[in-house]
């Protein structure tokens, strides 16, 4: 390879990485470059240059920018498919409430009965037939289920009422503390 | 840059469509390039997330006015360069203009067609993380346009339309950049050289 005295300028070596030359001038540069080690040696270091500046490293932003980004602009990202089912189970929870406290108030009024006679069992009736159903089978077991089915029993539907609404009144409550939280986010 | 703007076009129809929730796609799809940009730019990566996020609320804001006639990418990226140029103005650090001794060496980095031995002789290793010094420490135009190019992969005609110059000085800047990097990698690895 032979020393040329014309050399390629810098700016058309660089076109020439960057594959931006055209088809004749290419050309020309190819053949100067086969002839010219002044230029190839120039080729070659922007070559590298360019494969480096290719390769730097790139940054990775915190997976959670795009929750951020949207927090920002008030967009609210899609609910994964638990908490629609929450959702929806908490929407039962809010009718059962309802209408245990609608019993509640029916009970209270005399629109209801909560039974014992013997023409009217009432609704209780069948909560205190299933009461000693239960009591009946634990009885003589000691276990606090037994003795937690017995005191239902003894205490007849009524009790068993009021448990229904305390119950599904905290899951109603939970349900609306766990909603507002979940909204937050 | 990246051919995404049909698929960038769906999702933005989709929003204003009435789907503001596909925006998240678009931020997922160029958060970490921006990054890259706006770290580099700005050199501390806290403030570059900060106006990255700053940037994606901004195009989002101005949606509507965005009428396609420029893939998404490009648009997006020239608001984040304006963010990036005012946060360094506000820092009241003028962005860095070429120094003296700096078009001296550009000069005689451009004069020299060089012997890059030295840099043919180097490992990648050591050459990666020299460029990236090096790159860091180029004036804001000049990086600008060697980040875009290589990290955004934008051809001129996009790089002019974020910059917003000519596409001749967008030319000029890129080959101004690629020459002093060269210049002073070069000499880095020769001092390394004679200092071994």
């Amino acid at each position: 390879m032979k020393e040329l005295t014309e050399h390629v300028p810098l700016g058309k070596i660089q076109q020439y990485v960057d594959g931006a030359l055209a088809e004749t001038d290419r050309r020309a540069v190819t053949l100067h470059l086969d002839a010219c080690r002044t230029c190839r040696a120039a080729w070659v270091g922007f070559s590298r240059l360019d494969g480096s500046l290719k390769r730097m490293p790139r940054e990775h932003a915190s997976p959670s920018l795009a929750a951020t980004v949207m927090n920002r602009l008030n967009i609210t990202p899609p609910r994964d498919s638990a908490y629609a089912l929450l959702k929806h189970t908490g929407t039962v929870f809010a009718f059962l409430v309802v209408a245990a406290i609608l019993i509640g108030v029916f009970l209270w009024t005399g629109v209801i009965t909560l039974g014992g006679g013997e023409t009217d069992p009432g609704i209780t009736g069948w909560f205190a037939a299933a009461g000693d159903t239960f009591a009946g089978a634990a009885d003589g077991a000691g276990t606090l289920t037994a003795r937690f089915v017995s005191f239902f029993s003894s205490q007849g539907g009524s009790a068993v009422v009021v448990f229904g609404v305390a119950v599904l009144g905290f899951l109603g409550v939970a349900d609306f503390l766990f909603r507002k939280g979940s909204l937050r986010h | 840059m990246a051919p995404t703007p049909t698929t960038d076009r769906t999702v933005i129809d989709e929003i204003l469509a009435g789907n503001p929730r596909a925006y998240a796609s678009l931020v997922d799809r160029y958060k970490d390039r921006a990054l890259t940009m706006a770290s580099r730019l700005v050199g501390d990566r806290a403030e570059a997330e900060e106006l990255v996020q700053d940037a994606f609320v901004r195009a989002y804001r101005s949606l509507e006015r965005f009428r396609g006639e420029s893939a998404f990418g490009t648009w997006f990226y020239r608001i984040l360069y304006n963010l990036c140029m005012s946060a360094i103005t506000r820092r009241r650090e003028r962005p860095r203009q070429f120094y003296e001794h700096e078009e001296e060496a550009l000069d005689a980095a451009m004069a020299d067609t060089g012997e890059p031995t030295a840099l043919e002789r180097m490992e990648e290793e050591e050459l990666q993380s020299m460029i990236s010094e090096e790159v860091n420490r180029l004036p804001e135009k000049l990086k600008s346009a060697v980040l875009l190019f290589y990290v955004e992969g934008m051809s001129y005609d996009e790089m002019a339309e974020v910059l917003q110059v000519p596409l001749g000085t967008v030319k000029t800047n890129l080959f101004r950049g690629r020459t002093l990097l060269r210049a002073r990698v070069l000499r880095r690895a020769d001092k390394e050289v004679h200092a071994a």
